[in-house]
């Protein structure tokens, strides 16, 4: 994208959703998302100061050198420290505690916190996110940051939810980003003198940026943290719950299946199907940098803004069946690249966390060794410690908005290990 | 194309400077392509016989045009 873009963006602002064409068929989400010919028209205008020029609205060469860079923060070794090392056994531990007399409960958003936030700090370089309160911290500031880069979807005053979000900010910085900066500034400043070998390097944001580029502006490495962040809060732990609704209404209405539980395969394939009922965000938003037709024939203008309905084309019936509508992870016959649809974008914006939720595979992983994914893993130790939803605490969705955020998801843990849901 | 789309001799390379770790290849096709360890995809040279069509919509799939199929001559199948 070039400077006259973005300043031609930042003078125009977006239409009402109402009146922006809408996309709900997969093919031509699909075309719209692997094409260089449209790009992301959020975060030039309200949540600029939040995450503007993150990696997410970047197009082009400039998207291309920051998503290589960063990389390695989800690369295949990454993806397997965070299972093994911080996921497993944070949920493990969580767990644990809840074990005491009588029934055991847990708050599945809290427990899938826990684990988000350690990994979330691993993958941007924060240190010192270790205590319940340093994550409790981290998770509140991820929260309003979070508000403030979908703004666009929020019930509250644009004008609130931003001022929050930089104080977020401001926070963040004081007590996580600045810190951890400084720490790596100079861990670079001996590896540049061969003072320290490459292999010492953490693959994290902030050190990977760093060496790529030792002049990478601040307030821009500090809002790319902050997108990472907020990327981490606002998606996994609500589409955790999520998933975990989905497959223990299956396993309870299909006893046959109860032995599967523990099958990281069957869990993948179940974790995308939920995925895509559930997408993290109910749209995407793109605007044509230039007049084109798109396969289906649709004639789209320069200028036209976008809204790719995410829960319509997750239920395409040409793509996904004439029951696309119902939750079946032995769903067969889909045409779509992707048993989850376009929950987690296309192309060369796919999401980069979509590996750290889901894992590689696709539905096919096979071993215990290999990267299943966060939300896979989760799963597996829940229905393990026979988790089912608290029948006199039932979850509860958030009030403030338009998103399909819960506020409460209590667990009642049933002591079925090794067992699975309702055996 | 189809004729070429037959042959069972087909293998896919990849540009890794023009790669950005989409994953596609992998997903599409784990038995031939991998992203290694810094998240750039590789082939696979151990991999069973690919199926064509397969490799064919792999090179489809990438968004940065980074994997060329070609048949056993060195020829370019696609994209």
């Amino acid at each position: 994208m070039t400077e006259d873009t973005r300043a031609w963006w930042r003078d125009v602002e977006l239409i009402p959703r109402d009146q922006m064409t809408w996309v709900r068929t997969y093919d031509e989400a699909n075309d719209i998302l692997k094409s260089p010919d449209f790009f992301s028209p959020l975060h030039y205008r309200h949540s600029y100061p939040v995450v503007g020029e993150s990696i997410q609205s970047l197009f082009g060469e400039t998207h291309s050198t920051r998503r290589r860079a960063e990389l390695v923060v989800v690369s295949r070794a990454a993806l397997v420290k965070y299972e093994f090392e911080l996921v497993l056994p944070i949920v493990e531990e969580g767990l644990s505690v809840a074990d005491s007399d009588g029934p055991r409960k847990v708050d599945l958003l809290d427990l899938v916190k826990t684990a988000v936030m350690r990994v979330a700090a691993a993958a941007i370089g924060l240190d010192d996110v270790t205590t319940p309160d340093e994550i409790e911290l981290l998770s509140d500031i991820g929260d309003r940051v979070s508000n403030g880069v979908q703004v666009e979807w929020s019930l509250l005053p644009v004008d609130d939810v931003i001022a929050e979000a930089l104080r977020a900010k401001a926070e963040f910085v004081e007590r996580f980003y600045g810190p951890a900066k400084v720490r790596r500034v100079e861990l670079l400043s001996s590896w540049r003198a061969g003072g320290v070998p490459d292999s010492a390097l953490p693959h994290d944001v902030i050190t990977s940026l760093l060496k790529a580029d030792g002049d990478f502006d601040d307030d821009l490495l500090l809002r790319e943290c902050l997108f990472w962040l907020s990327a981490s809060t606002a998606t996994t732990i609500h589409a955790s719950a999520h998933v975990f609704m989905e497959i223990w209404n299956w396993l309870d209405a299909h006893p046959e299946d109860r032995p599967l539980f523990d099958d990281l395969a069957f869990l993948q394939r179940a974790v995308g199907e939920a995925m895509r009922l559930h997408p993290p965000i109910p749209a995407q938003l793109r605007c044509a940098l230039r007049d084109l037709e798109l396969t289906s024939g649709r004639r789209i203008s320069k200028g036209e803004q976008i809204a790719l309905d995410l829960n319509a084309i997750g239920r395409d019936r040409r793509v996904f069946g004439d029951d696309s509508d119902r939750f079946d992870p032995h769903r067969q016959g889909v045409s779509a690249l992707h048993v989850y649809g376009v929950s987690f974008g296309q192309g060369a914006h796919a999401c980069l966390g979509r590996r750290l939720a889901i894992g590689a595979g696709n539905g096919k992983v096979e071993g215990d060794v290999e990267p299943a994914g966060l939300i896979v893993r989760l799963m597996e130790v829940l229905l393990r410690q026979g988790a089912t939803v608290d029948p006199d605490d039932p979850p509860t969705l958030r009030a403030t908005s338009t998103q399909d955020r819960w506020a409460r998801f209590p667990l009642v843990l049933c002591a079925r290990d090794h067992q699975g849901v309702g055996s | 194309m189809r004729d070429e789309v037959g042959r069972t001799d087909m293998r896919g390379e990849i540009e890794p400077e023009f790669c950005i770790g989409s994953g596609c290849c992998e997903e599409r096709d784990p038995d031939h392509f991998r992203l290694d360890e810094n998240g750039i995809a590789r082939w696979v040279e151990d991999g069973p016989p690919p199926d064509p069509e397969v490799l064919v919509d792999v090179a489809r799939l990438c968004p940065q045009r980074a994997i060329i199929i070609k048949d056993g001559s060195g020829a370019q199948v696609a994209p």
